[in-house]
């Protein structure tokens, strides 16, 4: 695109570089930004830096947190034998949402994939294995994406905790709330055949 | 299945053009590299998703154009079906069915199901036992999605393990790990095993019918299924071959090394056969995968047969017209050079027929109707 000037390319080509975000797109965003007082063009860049500067890693269960330890790891009203796995922050966020886990999170970073080069020791399991061990956690939550990976991921934690008395489950996989039986794929509607459940089980109490 | 119509778009050599079929055996005729085999191609997509001969969707595009279109009309009892086909160069390739657009290429196998015998087909009996498993899968796909399923499952975890397994010399031996992709594998495993062993009993029975009908019964033939499942235990299988994977740095045993062993007066095929027997042999495989693939789905799966009559008897090229055309309501496209040997065969049995001249220059499609009736 020809722009009048070097400035507004150069902003438009950084844009451009955040995820799903076109060249015109980048555009119409850097107009907003030039259309702005300066202060408050300041306070949009001082957030970013802000925010990448003093962003910490919990210590406890790798989600992302302002202090050592995150907000849910120290809420001492939520249930700490319980820990759901999960493989990105973006899960917990989605678990968060739905207001029906009051336990603790343990967030791995990616699940055991070879292939992409990724082996047990490049996630967070064994800082999961320790956690176990040292918190008395009874139970543990599998909550991983119904990947062949994420199989794998489950398959090779519940190995390190056999033995161990611990509970270990995973999200029931099956036919969509509010979806329409026939337009379910056939794998799924026979899992869930399989997989079935007393009625009353699976509903809100 | 009966294809009522084609249209094709800027596809391979047809820039524009649509044809109309009447008939339940058609023949294509023309000079090598009128475009002959790409009609045929292209009625291959429709079913299958892909091109049979050219991975790359983006060379399927006339020169100098930006994307391809495909159309079939099928008539299935008194229901039509529309399947377009649609690729746009640099985007996503899409598959409609009476314009609902499918989310996987794969949904799409086995809804129009067909079988396509070619000069390459003859590999089979030469090749490695990867060409005979891809035989019986491409059959069983088209009417066993859980089969399919199980299959891509399989061979994902067949890559990690063996990624796995070459990441060991650095890292060294993960016990659980490498444990959590043997036990990974094993349903899968069992569950391809099963339905193999399966089809091929049922498959066998078929193959012998067709082969009997084609070359009036002068050899004995067989086909018999080969897995390690079928003797070892995988789970312990996978155990005792443990250190040689991991010298080799990779996956010894499982399904993946199954075969098919093909058979004639009780020895191996491809050690004394003649052509022509290879190619009646070949035949039957195709048709009895037919027959088996319409018994599973209750519709008949269309037959394209392409340039293999070459190096053929005239006995055995009528036997197989006529078989098929008596024998069910199979719809037949057929190319060959030779546009005579064909057409007189068909003639002289008394099968109705269309024949398509294919023009060298422009594609341009001459009908001629040669129906005797």
């Amino acid at each position: 695109m020809g722009y009048s000037s070097k400035l507004i390319e150069r902003t438009v080509e950084e844009f451009s570089q955040l995820p799903s975000i076109g060249k015109k797109s980048a555009f119409r965003l850097v107009l907003h930004l030039i259309s702005q007082p300066q202060d408050k063009v300041k306070e949009f860049t001082d957030a970013i830096n802000h925010m990448k500067a003093n962003l910490k890693t919990c210590a406890e269960c790798y989600n992302l947190s302002d202090e050592a330890v995150c907000s849910i790891c120290k809420n001492l009203s939520r249930q700490r034998t319980t820990i759901c796995v999960v493989e990105s922050v973006r899960d917990v966020i989605a678990i968060e949402e739905t207001d029906h886990y009051n336990g603790l999170y343990h967030v791995l970073g990616g699940v055991i994939s070879p292939l992409e080069g990724i082996g047990a020791d490049d996630i967070k399991i064994q800082e999961l294995i320790d956690r176990i061990s040292a918190q008395g956690v009874t139970e543990v939550i599998m909550a991983l994406s119904p990947t062949i990976e994420g199989d794998t991921t489950i398959f090779y934690i519940s190995k390190l905790l056999q033995g161990k008395a611990i509970n270990i489950t995973t999200l029931s996989r099956g036919v969509a709330f509010g979806s329409e039986l026939v337009y379910t794929d056939e794998l799924t509607l026979g899992r869930s055949i399989l997989a079935r459940v007393p009625y009353g089980q699976n509903h809100d109490k | 299945m009966l294809l009522q119509s084609i249209k094709l778009t800027q596809f391979k050599n047809y820039s524009a053009t649509q044809l109309q079929f009447g008939e339940r055996t058609i023949l294509f005729t023309g000079n090598n590299g009128a475009g002959k085999t790409n009609l045929l191609d292209a009625i291959y997509m429709l079913s299958l998703g892909k091109s049979r001969y050219i991975p790359r969707d983006s060379k399927l595009i006339i020169h100098g154009e930006d994307f391809f279109r495909i159309e079939g009309k099928y008539q299935h009892l008194s229901a039509t079906d529309l399947v377009v086909i649609k690729y746009p160069k640099g985007g996503k390739k899409e598959i409609l069915l009476n314009a609902k657009k499918r989310e996987r290429i794969s949904d799409h196998v086995g809804a129009i199901p067909l079988v396509m015998i070619g000069p390459r087909d003859i590999q089979l009996f030469f090749e490695g036992s990867a060409d005979r498993r891809k035989f019986i899968d491409a059959g069983i796909c088209q009417y066993d999605k859980a089969y399919l399923h199980h299959l891509i499952t399989y061979n994902r975890l067949l890559l990690q393990r063996n990624s796995y397994l070459k990441s060991i010399k650095s890292t060294g031996l993960n016990e659980a790990l490498l444990s959590s992709y043997d036990q990974q594998l094993l349903e899968p495993a069992e569950f391809i095993k099963k339905v193999r062993e399966q089809f091929i009993q049922d498959f066998s029975l078929l193959f012998m019918e067709a082969y009997k009908s084609i070359s009036g019964d002068r050899e004995a033939v067989s086909c018999d299924y080969r897995s390690q499942l079928l003797t070892y235990d995988f789970a312990t299988a996978l155990i005792e071959a443990r250190q040689k994977d991991m010298i080799l740095q990779r996956t010894t045993v499982g399904i993946h090394k199954d075969d098919i062993i093909f058979k004639m007066n009780g020895q191996v095929l491809k050690q004394f056969g003649s052509e022509g027997q290879m190619k009646s042999f070949l035949i039957s495989l195709k048709l009895a995968m037919k027959e088996k693939i319409k018994a599973e789905t209750g519709k008949t799966p269309i037959l394209l047969i392409d340039d293999i009559f070459a190096k053929l008897d005239a006995d055995r090229v009528r036997n197989l017209l006529t078989y098929i055309h008596h024998y069910d309501d199979t719809q037949i496209f057929i190319t060959d050079t030779d546009a005579d040997r064909v057409s007189s065969i068909l003639k002289d049995s008394s099968i109705t027929h269309e024949v398509y001249y294919i023009d060298e220059n422009s594609p341009r499609l001459i009908h001629e109707n040669n129906s005797n009736r």
